[in-house]
C-alpha cells in the first residue's frame, strides 16, 4: 500500500462550488493515488502557496474567470515566485477562446483544458493529465500540445 | 356643443398598418381579399418586430406557414438532452439560433400554447432523462448531473423530488419491485 507521501498533490483553484465538485468526484472515479486540496481564487492560492513550501503541489489546475484574482493573474504570480516557477500547471476553464489559450501559453502554463461536456470525458482528461509523462512532455514541448484535445 | 366620431375601421387598420410598415421599411401589396402580401425574403427578426408594433394596435399577423414553432422546439429539446450534449449550454440561446427567433417571442408563444414554460419542460425532459440513467445504474450521480447539466448532484435530487415527488432512492425501490 502506498504511504501518504506517495500520493501526488493536486491543487485545484475554481471559483464555481460545484465545479470543484463534480471534479472532486471525477478525479476519486479514475481511482488513482491523489490528494486534492481546493481554493476558491488566485488570491487564496498565492497566499497557499506562499505560506509554506510544503504546501507546493505536484500540479495545479487553474479556472481563469475567477473574483479577486483570476487565472491569468495567478498564473503569472506563480512564475515570479522563485519556487514556483516550475510548477505544472494546468488551465482549466470553459473558455476555449484562442486568445485566452495564447495568452495562457504566453505566460507559461504547462496545458490547457477545456472543461469538457461529459463527465466521462472530465474523467478520461484528468487521468490523460495526471498520468502524463511530464519530464518528456516538458523536453518536448510544443505549442500545438498545449490545447489538450481527448 | 357635442361631438361624435365617425370611424372607418378597416381605413384605420389600414392606415396604421401602412404606416408600420413605411417606418419598418418593409414592401407590401393588399390583395383583393383583404390580406395582406409581404415580401417572401422578410427576416423573422423584422417579422417579429412588425408584429411587435402592430400587437399594440390590437392587430395580430396570421402566416399561412403549416411551421410549427411549439412542436420543433419540443423536438429540439429532446434531442439536445438524449444526444448528451447540454453540459455548459444555454437552451435560451440554442434555440433562438437554431430557429431564428428570439427568445422572448419563442418563450412567449409555447407558453400561451402549452401552459407551461420552456424553461419547465426543459427540465422535465431531463429529469425523464435522469429516471432512465438511475435505473440503468451505470452511472454516478455526479455523473447525471454534470452531463445533464444540473449545477450539482443536490440540485439535481432537488428537482427531481419537485418533479416526480419522490426522491432518488424512492423511485429505485418503487421501480424495481
Amino acid at each position: 500500500m502506498k504511504s501518504e507521501m506517495d500520493k501526488l498533490k493536486i491543487l485545484l483553484v475554481d471559483d464555481d462550488e460545484d465545479d470543484r465538485q463534480f471534479f472532486a468526484d471525477a478525479l476519486e472515479g479514475i481511482e488513482l493515488n491523489t490528494d486534492l486540496h481546493q481554493l476558491e481564487n488566485g488570491k487564496s492560492c498565492m497566499e497557499f502557496l506562499l505560506s509554506d513550501e510544503k504546501n507546493t503541489p505536484d500540479l495545479v489546475f487553474l479556472d481563469l474567470n475567477m473574483p479577486i484574482m483570476n487565472g491569468f493573474e495567478c498564473l503569472e504570480a506563480i512564475r515570479n515566485t522563485p519556487h514556483l516557477k516550475d510548477l505544472l500547471v494546468a488551465i482549466y476553464s470553459t473558455s476555449s477562446a484562442e486568445r485566452d489559450i495564447e495568452e495562457t501559453f504566453e505566460k507559461g502554463a504547462n496545458i490547457y483544458i477545456k472543461k469538457p461536456s461529459s463527465f466521462s470525458e472530465l474523467k478520461k482528461s484528468l487521468k490523460q493529465v495526471v498520468k502524463m509523462n511530464w519530464a518528456y512532455h516538458l523536453n518536448d514541448f510544443k505549442k500545438e500540445n498545449f490545447l489538450l484535445k481527448i | 356643443m357635442e361631438y361624435s366620431f365617425i370611424v372607418d375601421p378597416e381605413k384605420m387598420v389600414s392606415e396604421v398598418f401602412r404606416r408600420t410598415m413605411v417606418a419598418a421599411g418593409v414592401d407590401f401589396e393588399i390583395l383583393k381579399d383583404g390580406t395582406i402580401k409581404l415580401p417572401e425574403d422578410l427576416s423573422n427578426e423584422k417579422l417579429e418586430s412588425i408584429s411587435k408594433e402592430l400587437k399594440d394596435f390590437g392587430v395580430k399577423i396570421q402566416t399561412n406557414d403549416n411551421r410549427d414553432l411549439v412542436e420543433e422546439i419540443k423536438i429540439y429539446i429532446k434531442k439536445m438532452v438524449y444526444d448528451g450534449n447540454i453540459r455548459n449550454v444555454k437552451i435560451s440561446e440554442l434555440l433562438s439560433n437554431k430557429l431564428g427567433f428570439s427568445y422572448p417571442y419563442l418563450s412567449n408563444l409555447f407558453s400561451s400554447k402549452t401552459f407551461t414554460s420552456i424553461e419547465n419542460f426543459y427540465i422535465l425532459v431531463r429529469i425523464e432523462k435522469v429516471k432512465e440513467l438511475v435505473l440503468l445504474e451505470n452511472a454516478s450521480l455526479s455523473e447525471i448531473a454534470h452531463d445533464l447539466n444540473f449545477s450539482s448532484v443536490p440540485h439535481l435530487s432537488n428537482q427531481f423530488k419537485k418533479v416526480t415527488g419522490l426522491t432518488i432512492t424512492q423511485y429505485l425501490k418503487f421501480r424495481k419491485k
